[in-house]
């Protein structure tokens, strides 16, 4: 065994960083590069948005030039107040997306901590909290939503308040399962034995192996946080016009659905494109963050 | 001459996968007499499992294939039968024992009917009031009560549901029975008692048998021939007491004696054999065994051994010629 | 006489069930002296992995008291239980499920001693992982390796390398080579008899393979549903059984010989339920010399020989 070991010596396992074999792992599915590259365009226009159209653009009315079909002056048309489309959907996919982006953020951060108190320590905490995000879920996600703006008011702060706080109870259900899951295995038993404190086991052990179904339910419902601030801008209690918004949008255009139809394809193609990357990028990272698929 | 029940002729099976071809079965041959029971001996990636799917080709589709040989059943070849074909010889001809009881069985039926369901699949003929006679038979063979027989499968012990499994493997009086590991998942108390039961199962209904395992004493206990595999080959095949007495034998063979710690004697240390199986999609050259074994020659290292026989004894290996 | 390694008296733990409570460890008195094994074999459900992992505190036991170099441990405080983690350390039935597969071999081996503060900085943690993956044979190699990607051998070895990072006494071993091949089984045992000669170590080497023990111990106790039926020296308890349950489990083990194959003596029945056990003698239902006295009280433990010890009204 020795000689064996030996020649095998020569062939050493290389050390991979952990993004890195991520990333190879994530770089063979073919639909998750599509999702990313999907989403990089997403972001890169939000980011360059008044670069490449004047926000001017966006928000000026200008009835002179309502209901222009799309051509190259306006590329996606105008709408009934003359604005550009264009430049309204560029500038909306940065509400949308550091929106979406920020209220998974805090939603995560806060019902991570709480589903991961909930499954490690179990017993009576784990279910007076657990029965806490029970009541609230309980309460469709988008209802619970339209009712927080509705005793708030409505407004930007007020909106992300309310969609954080109706995400949140998913979180913790789905870290506390994952926790579970986890918690039982014996390498958390032998990280026990050798003296390791529970924040330590939480984070360096329970945390990384449990991460796939949250990294997904993430990506998931940043999705869902994008329609829900569509969904309730068209129901009129999310961002106040004239401020570029997709979910706005459709309810702005839907009175001239018939007659010009662009008002409300544009921007619902915004959201599907924006929703399937996601959803595509979910999938991807579920995958790849297992290190027991193979590179 | 005895009637062979099963003979498997230079079979090799292959699993396509995304590191590679996996050649779990290479160049297999395998005889089984009427009323037999063989044992089928390797360690893990030795391709037992891998033979015993082939036979009743249940290879995962798509992954696995044979890609050449031919396997006789009671003198038919069954290699090229269809699907519709095969499922009529499954549970009726042979059945197959798995090694998991706590899984192999439906949690949502209750085992009477369970084991009805493959004497309907079967032998429907009977009727409906003879297959609940038989049920109960069954079961009163293999030692339960025939009350028990409207009880799920979670109200059953590990060692019961072996047994509730072998029975639906036996409704149908099979000619072949293959049984995977059946006791491995057992406590040993129960394993002896479950062996104890298919041994004289197999006598009533004369039925063949081929029983895999890992255990050396398992075998000696119930089978009349032993084929020993490694890589995908059987290295070594005989009687029982061609393989249990000492004489010629396959290295590897006395390695795994060599490895079971002995009872009867007081030596402190074990001699394991060195090294670790081969890796299945990149076998060695020669002899898959070459690169552990103590005795290896030269010739070994390139050339594939033939099989040498003695009498029913049969070495591959080149130290014997 | 010097003071055991480690004692345990009286030690028990019910688990609370809906129909009641499961006795697992139930009045168990074992000790090892320093650089032995006590073998403990029973079957599945006779409470001798409840009994691993309550010594080490991994669950807290319902009653008796674990002595660890003469002080009971089970008073001890969170702080003072961190610092003696490092003397007392468990290894893994099941090689997949006991390592982190997020982490990589180096990693495995090195959080230990990170935990504990053993080695100071990155290059003294890298050598002391090397050495220690010397040891227990496995090639520098796999060093960035995942779990997964080796075979059941390997991982073994590195669920040793991992206990033995912090310089333990004493290893709970819970059923260490169960999961392997018999060809490997015999390389893990041999490797876990050198590390034991080389480091003075203390097992607690539980099973439930009568013939793996064998070698190994040099006491062995065992264990029927929670009770300690039968403890003696490893050869005596071998060549002069004298509990009915030891006496069966050495008659069923198959042994690889010719004609030594058919069984003799096989007992009927199943393990029953440990959940409120009935009075008297746990074997009794599946006993072939059951008496009247056996279902009344639970028989005294008698001392028949030197140290070895026997449960059942029989003697």
């Amino acid at each position: 065994m020795k000689a064996d070991v030996n020649i095998l010596r020569k062939t050493k396992v290389k050390r991979r960083g952990q993004l890195r074999s991520i990333w190879n792992r994530y770089k063979r599915n073919k639909l998750a590069m599509v999702g990313l590259f999907l989403m990089a365009l997403l972001v890169f226009f939000s980011l360059s948005a008044h670069f490449i159209v004047d926000y001017d653009k966006a928000i000026h009315q200008n009835m002179q030039e309502r209901f222009q079909e799309p051509s190259l002056k306006h590329i996606f048309g105008t709408d009934q107040y003359g604005r550009d489309i264009f430049a309204r959907i560029i500038h909306g996919a940065k509400i949308s997306i550091f929106m979406g982006l920020f209220n998974v953020a805090i939603a995560l951060t806060i019902g991570s901590i709480i589903g991961s108190v909930a499954g490690y320590y179990g017993g009576y905490i784990d279910g007076i909290v657990m029965r806490i995000m029970d009541v609230f879920l309980a309460i469709p996600q988008t209802l619970l939503a339209i009712s927080i703006v509705a005793v708030l008011g409505q407004g930007v702060i007020n909106l992300m308040i309310a969609l954080i706080i109706s995400a949140i109870p998913k979180f913790a259900r789905i870290v506390r399962s994952a926790i579970l899951t986890v918690r039982g295995q014996e390498y958390i038993e032998a990280a026990r034995a050798y003296g390791t404190n529970d924040m330590r086991i939480i984070f360096k052990h329970v945390m990384p192996n449990a991460i796939g179904p949250i990294i997904v339910q993430a990506t998931l419902d940043m999705a869902f946080a994008i329609l829900s601030i569509a969904s309730l801008s068209f129901l009129g209690l999310g961002i106040s016009p004239p401020t570029p918004e997709w979910g706005s949008m459709l309810s702005e255009g839907k009175t001239y659905m018939r007659d010009y139809s662009y008002l409300v394809v544009f921007p619902g193609i915004a959201i599907v494109i924006t929703v399937l990357a996601l959803n595509l990028i979910g999938d991807g990272l579920r995958d790849a963050l297992d290190p027991r698929l193979r590179n | 001459m005895k009637k062979k029940i099963l003979e498997i002729k230079d079979l090799y099976v292959e699993y396509i996968t995304e590191d590679g071809i996996v050649h779990a079965v290479n160049g297999l041959n395998l005889e089984l007499e009427k009323g037999q029971t063989l044992g089928l001996v390797g360690e893990t990636g030795a391709g037992k499992t891998t033979t015993v799917l082939s036979i009743m080709k249940l290879l995962p589709e798509q992954i696995g294939r044979i890609t050449k040989g031919t396997i006789l059943l009671d003198g038919n070849n069954i290699t090229d039968l269809r699907e519709t074909e095969m499922q009529k010889l499954r549970g009726n001809a042979v059945s197959m024992i798995f090694q998991d009881p706590m899984t192999s069985l439906n949690p949502v039926l209750s085992v009477g009917d369970q084991i009805a369901e493959v004497l309907e699949l079967h032998q429907a003929e009977l009727g409906k009031k003879r297959i609940d006679e038989r049920v109960d038979e069954i079961l009163d063979m293999v030692g339960l009560q025939k009350e028990r027989k409207v009880e799920y499968p979670h109200q059953f012990s590990g060692g019961m549901k072996q047994r509730i499994v072998i029975a639906m493997a036996l409704a149908c009086e099979p000619k072949l029975l293959l049984a995977d590991e059946p006791t491995t998942a057992l406590d040993v108390t129960i394993q002896a008692q479950v062996l104890e039961m298919m041994n004289r199962l197999k006598d009533t209904f004369s039925t063949s048998m081929m029983l895999i395992t890992h255990d050396l004493g398992v075998v000696a206990q119930t089978c009349d021939s032993v084929a020993i595999m490694y890589a995908g080959r059987v290295i070594e095949q005989g009687t029982l007491k061609d393989i249990y007495t000492a004489g010629r034998h396959h290295p590897y063979t006395i390695g795994l004696f060599n490895s079971i710690p002995d009872l009867t004697k007081d030596t402190k240390r074990l001699s394991p054999i060195k090294g670790l199986m081969p890796d299945p999609i990149n076998l060695p050259n020669g002899c898959a065994f070459h690169p552990r074994c103590p005795e290896c020659l030269d010739v070994c290292r390139y050339e594939m051994p033939e099989e040498s026989c003695y009498g029913t004894h049969k070495i591959r290996c080149h130290l014997y010629k | 006489m010097s003071v055991p390694l480690l004692e345990t008296k009286g030690l028990k733990k019910y688990f609370k069930t809906k129909n009641g409570f499961l006795h697992a460890v139930d009045d168990i008195n074992i000790k090892i002296d320093e650089g032995n094994t006590l073998g403990v074999v029973g079957e599945s459900g006779c409470g001798k992995s409840t009994l691993g992992r309550t010594i080490l505190r991994l669950i807290e036991p319902t009653e008796g008291e674990v002595s660890f170099n003469g002080k009971n441990i089970i008073e001890y405080n969170r702080k003072s239980m961190v610092a003696i983690r490092e003397k007392m350390q468990i290894i893994f039935q099941d090689p997949y499920a006991s390592l982190n597969p997020r982490m990589t071999v180096g990693e495995i081996i090195a959080e230990p001693l990170y935990v504990c503060k053993i080695t100071k900085g990155k290059k003294e943690t890298n050598n002391r992982v090397r050495s220690l993956m010397e040891t227990v044979g496995l090639a520098e190699r796999y060093e960035n390796a995942y779990p997964h990607e080796l075979d059941g051998g390997r991982r073994q070895r590195i669920g040793i390398a991992r206990a033995l990072s912090v310089n333990p006494k004493f290893i709970v071993c819970d059923e260490p080579v169960s999961a392997l091949d018999v060809s490997i089984q015999a390389q893990i045992l041999n490797l876990m008899m050198d590390l034991q000669e080389e480091q003075k170590l203390t097992y607690l080497f539980i099973t439930h393979d009568l013939s793996v023990v064998k070698h190994i111990s040099d006491e062995i106790a065992v264990m029927y549903l929670g009770k300690c039926v039968e403890k003696a020296p490893s050869k005596e308890l071998y060549s002069n059984p004298k509990h009915p349950y030891t006496q069966a489990l050495l008659s069923a083990i198959p042994i690889p010989k010719l004609d030594q194959g058919k069984i003799v003596n096989i007992i009927k029945g199943e393990v029953l339920s440990p959940i409120n056990p009935a009075p008297g003698c746990r074997f009794a239902p599946r006993c072939p010399y059951i008496n009247k006295d056996c279902t009344v009280a639970e028989p005294p433990l008698c001392e028949i020989n030197e140290n070895h010890f026997v449960l059942c009204t029989l003697y």
